[in-house]
């Protein structure tokens, strides 16, 4: 059988103006989708980009162990960006150290090469030009940074100072480096994310105007035409709107994929470069995309030719459908309830009920709402009402196959607030303010110490330690803390009257009582290596309560006073400051101010910083492009059927229908499907949300945000498409329509 | 509400004065040119029969006396109200109101029950629910489908979906019913039937028929006769009222 181009061309060519608006839609779709399919896979370029570049800025040393160069890196934070200052010495007498990544020679003694963002940044916070201790005279090339947003310094510094290591190049280490974020984890989420309101979309582009097609199609059938032909003419526009909508989405992406990169709408951003799709990828998605768009197409085709001379109305969905659901449900109030006995549910109770609620919401959809318009239908009132209860009633598909890509993104993106939630939790401190430690113990000055002492801001809130621990026992889980401030600020702190607490007295901490403290005495003197006494161990004990001070590392001892006088001369000072960026910035400008060789280092990991930034980077470019996508779906599915409802909506107004009461009809079908489908996959999201948070157990009680989230993006998602649609019914009648089919 | 059904005429059916007439009517679709010049009357209770061959603009002519397309030049007055003058909702309630239509399918919609669609132009009318289903039943009753009432549309013949587009379209008692070859998609004898009905019912209510037919045998049967050739009028038959040839309603086929 050879396929009757002759025909499919004609039937393309003479298909008239709402097929043509078919194939724009369609065109548009694909392109949607492929441009969202560009960003996500850049995403994941720009952090295996970022990887690579960082793994090939190692400094390495020379085989022959005749090293050029010496070098410190030091991981720091200016604000919540973390910070990278590598010192750089050369060696006395050894050949010529070659220039760091990017850096155009290596940095003179006294001066420094910057990356251009710690540029800017100096530009707008001096103060901290300081700390670094040279004097920028290079910015650093885009070949030598990570990112565009990467703040990193090579200072050149004395030999005594670059202690870490020595080497002679800067290159790739041997082995593999572990990735910053696990590509599993990144295509697991941007699958979810990206591919599954994708697919959705896709089928929703793909067969558009599918009543009228199946029309088409039995016509031919019924002339006799071959299955091959018949195929042929549903899935050429598909193949026309696949390389159509490839063209346009490669077009678009070579011109706004670098801009997309460099927007920071994931959060981060990465360069422009990194955003370019191979030739022949490009050449591949011109064959893939075409064909995999006019598969789709012929999806139900089977059926139809089946019943070539019946117009069949759609079957009732099955009550099967619904096991998953109620699997699902069980599965999740065992779960929850387990969670309540155990520490730890078990992971495959967790995959177990996850996966059924998901696929349950999914698939209940259909016999919820014929269930529930079964009910309603006979009883509605006026016009509009039975109308749009009826339509749900006898064609719930149409209306949910609108709503399937935004149910797909609601639940996930409910899902993923929980997740980024628990991300945060993971890696940042939570609460509104975050500790930052000031080293004074290599400051000579008293003056400096006192200054550090009196900084403003969260003074009241401003706790001082002294770490003596190291120097008696190498045991970092034992390290002997002691703790001044006055009791206000306790009370404070503890958010409760803590007594019998007097300002001037030394007390030991009661839930020190097993910690290091239990094993001295009373009385006992502490003494630090250099032999000085500096504390001599308290008699009385205070109860401070379960909250503790929120002090990390805190088992020691709590003196009762803000005298400066009274605090020993080596003291680490430990403050809480407001967890914002601004306030941190503020906070290290004024230690800076102080000493420039004063750290002001706030209480964060640094690795995991990066690696939290990158999951909220992936997990936000997912969810926007999700929702694009969902969005787009509902809006060409809605678009479509407001098209393919013009005979139905002619006819209509012929008998006197009012437009208002063709779009209330649309409205209600509209709403109520969007109730019984976005909804449930909203509370099915928090649900798998908060057996995540459960599971890993950084979160305690019920995190609301996620439904928020979910609840708001089905809002949105519903008057954003629904309005458009809406306006297109009853404005104008085209006599056309009065013709016979 | 309008007040359209109290329009001199509509419900005085004792009145001679012209229903529906229109005047110099001509209609282009681009260079296309569907009617040229078109003038004729239609009074209260007449069964006008348009017929003509294919292109020649019967039902440009019946969709423009309804008010559902704009008049390239000349008017449409019903009642002597020029329809022209009407905004688009004023034309949608007299058509709710005033007019009935029967279409060459039933277009009946698939998601209703037979009985839902012949209720819906009461419903639209904002007559209760109620009352409109009452009056459904009554003519499904009449015209011997009751018993197809709660079905929908695809699970009935194309004869009794059409036969429920009439009685649809009768539902209102309107005072012009508009059928635009409504026996084209049945045999004889289902054609027949509808026909009868729509004869039978409109004369019950003193309603106009205007019918659109290429079947010489039926536009034989209206009171009136208007040929159209090439969008212009060229013939014009008066029948003498056959009183024989009017239906029994007791005689349709299931």
């Amino acid at each position: 059988m050879t396929v009757n181009l002759r025909l499919v061309c004609r039937l393309l060519r003479g298909s008239g103006r709402p097929a043509a608006v078919r194939l724009l839609l369609m065109t548009a779709g694909v392109a949607v989708l492929l441009l969202a399919t560009f960003a996500s896979v850049s995403v994941s370029a720009g952090l295996a980009s970022a990887d690579s570049r960082a793994n090939s800025r190692v400094p390495l040393p020379a085989a022959s162990g005749a090293s050029s160069f010496a070098v410190d890196i030091v991981d720091g934070f200016v604000g919540l960006q973390s910070t990278q200052i590598v010192r750089v010495a050369q060696v006395a007498n050894a050949q010529a150290p070659p220039p760091p990544p990017g850096c155009m020679t290596f940095p003179e003694p006294g001066t420094a090469c910057l990356s251009p963002a710690f540029s800017a940044l100096l530009d707008v916070a001096p103060e901290l030009a300081t700390t670094l201790g040279a004097v920028p005279t290079q910015e650093i090339a885009d070949v030598g940074l990570t990112n565009p947003d990467e703040l990193i310094a090579y200072v050149r510094t004395d030999l005594a100072t670059a202690t870490s290591g020595s080497a002679d190049r800067w290159g790739k280490r041997n082995g593999t480096a572990p990735p910053l974020v696990s590509t599993t984890f990144t295509s697991v989420i941007l699958i979810v994310l990206v591919g599954l309101p994708g697919l959705v979309f896709l089928t929703v582009c793909a067969r558009l105007s599918a009543a009228s097609r199946a029309r088409r199609t039995r016509t031919l059938r019924l002339l006799g035409a071959d299955v091959v032909t018949i195929r042929a003419t549903v899935a050429a526009d598909g193949w026309i709107a696949g390389v159509g909508g490839t063209a346009l989405a490669t077009i678009a992406w070579y011109g706004g994929g670098p801009l997309f990169a460099r927007s920071g709408i994931a959060g981060f951003r990465w360069f422009g470069e990194d955003t370019r799709v191979p030739v022949w990828v490009t050449a591949a998605l011109f064959v893939v995309v075409p064909s995999l768009v006019g598969r789709v197409a012929q999806a139900g085709l089977a059926r139809t030719l089946a019943s070539a001379a019946v117009d069949r109305d759609p079957r009732p969905a099955s009550a099967a459908r619904l096991w998953a659901l109620w699997v699902g449900a069980i599965a999740i109030a065992v779960y929850f309830l387990r969670s309540q006995q155990e520490s730890l549910p078990p992971a495959w109770l967790f995959l177990i009920a996850t996966g059924s609620v998901a696929a349950g919401v999914l698939l209940a959809g259909r016999p919820l709402t014929e269930a529930l318009a079964s009910w309603r239908a006979p009883v509605a009132r006026g016009p509009a009402a039975r109308l749009g209860w009826r339509r749900l009633q006898y064609d719930s598909s149409t209306t949910l196959r609108m709503l399937g890509g935004l149910a797909v993104l609601v639940l996930v993106a409910t899902i993923g607030t929980a997740v980024g939630r628990d991300v945060f939790l993971a890696v940042t401190p939570s609460g509104s303010t975050i500790p930052i430690s000031v080293d004074t113990r290599a400051q000579d000055s008293a003056g400096a110490r006192a200054q550090v002492a009196a900084l403003p801001g969260s003074s009241r809130l401003a706790v001082a330690a002294m770490t003596i621990g190291e120097t008696l026992r190498d045991d970092s889980s034992n390290i002997a803390t002691a703790v001044f401030l006055t009791c206000a600020d306790l009370s404070e702190r503890t958010d409760r009257n803590v007594t019998p607490c007097v300002d001037g007295q030394s007390y030991r901490i009661e839930d020190a009582a097993e910690g290091f403290f239990s094993s001295l005495q009373p009385g006992q003197h502490l003494t630090d290596s250099s032999g000085a006494n500096i504390l001599i161990v308290p008699e009385a004990v205070l109860d401070i309560g379960s909250t503790g001070i929120a002090l990390a590392g805190l088992n020691g001892v709590l003196i009762a006073t803000a005298e400066p006088l009274l605090w020993p001369a080596r003291t680490l000072f430990r403050f809480s400051v407001s967890n914002t960026d601004a306030a941190l910035l503020d906070f290290q400008k004024r230690v800076a101010a102080i000493d420039p060789s004063l750290v002001a280092a706030p209480d964060i990991d640094v690795d995991g910083q990066r690696v939290y930034i990158a999951i909220t980077g992936i997990l936000r470019t997912g969810l926007i492009l999700g929702l694009i996508l969902g969005l787009g779906a509902f809006v060409v599915a809605a678009l479509d059927r407001a098209v393919e409802r013009q005979r139905e909506v002619a006819h209509l107004t012929a008998i006197g229908a009012r437009a208002h009461t063709l779009r209330s009809a649309q409205a209600r079908q509209l709403m109520v499907g969007a109730a019984v489908t976005l909804i449930p996959a909203a509370l099915a999201g928090q649900l798998i949300g908060q057996a995540y948070l459960a599971l890993s157990g950084l979160y305690a009680g019920w995190y609301w945000p996620s439904l928020e989230v979910g609840i708001g993006l089905a809002l949105v998602g519903c008057l954003v498409a629904t309005i458009p649609a809406l306006a297109l019914y009853g404005r104008r009648t085209d006599y056309a329509h009065f013709a016979a089919p | 509400m309008f007040g359209i059904r109290s329009l001199p005429g509509v419900t005085d059916q004792s009145t001679d004065a012209p229903l529906l007439r229109c005047s110099g009517l001509t209609l282009r679709y681009g260079p296309d040119t569907a009617l040229s010049g078109v003038s004729m009357s239609v009074r209260a209770g007449q069964f006008l029969s348009l017929t003509g061959p294919s292109g020649s603009g019967k039902s440009s002519l019946l969709y423009a006396l309804a008010g559902l397309v704009e008049p390239t030049a000349g008017s449409v007055s019903f009642c002597g109200t020029d329809l022209g003058s009407m905004s688009g909702e004023r034309r949608a309630e007299l058509r709710r109101e005033c007019f009935g239509f029967v279409f060459q399918s039933a277009e009946l919609l698939p998601e209703l029950t037979i009985a839902e669609n012949v209720a819906l132009p009461m419903e639209l009318r904002g007559i209760r629910s109620s009352v409109a289903a009452g009056a459904a039943r009554e003519l499904l009753a009449r015209l011997g489908i009751s018993d197809l009432a709660q079905r929908r549309p695809s699970q009935v013949s194309g004869g009794q979906a059409q036969r429920a587009a009439v009685a649809r379209a009768m539902v209102n008692e309107p005072a012009v019913l508009f059928a635009d070859e409504p026996t084209g998609a049945l045999d004889e004898a289902n054609g027949m039937a509808v026909v009868d009905a729509l004869q039978q019912l409109t004369r019950q209510h003193h309603t106009a028929l205007i019918l659109v037919t290429h079947d010489s045998e039926l536009a034989a049967r209206g009171d009136e006769q208007i040929s159209l050739r090439n969008g212009r009028l060229v013939g014009r038959e008066h029948h003498p009222l056959d009183l024989a040839n009017q239906a029994d309603l007791s005689a349709f086929p299931p």
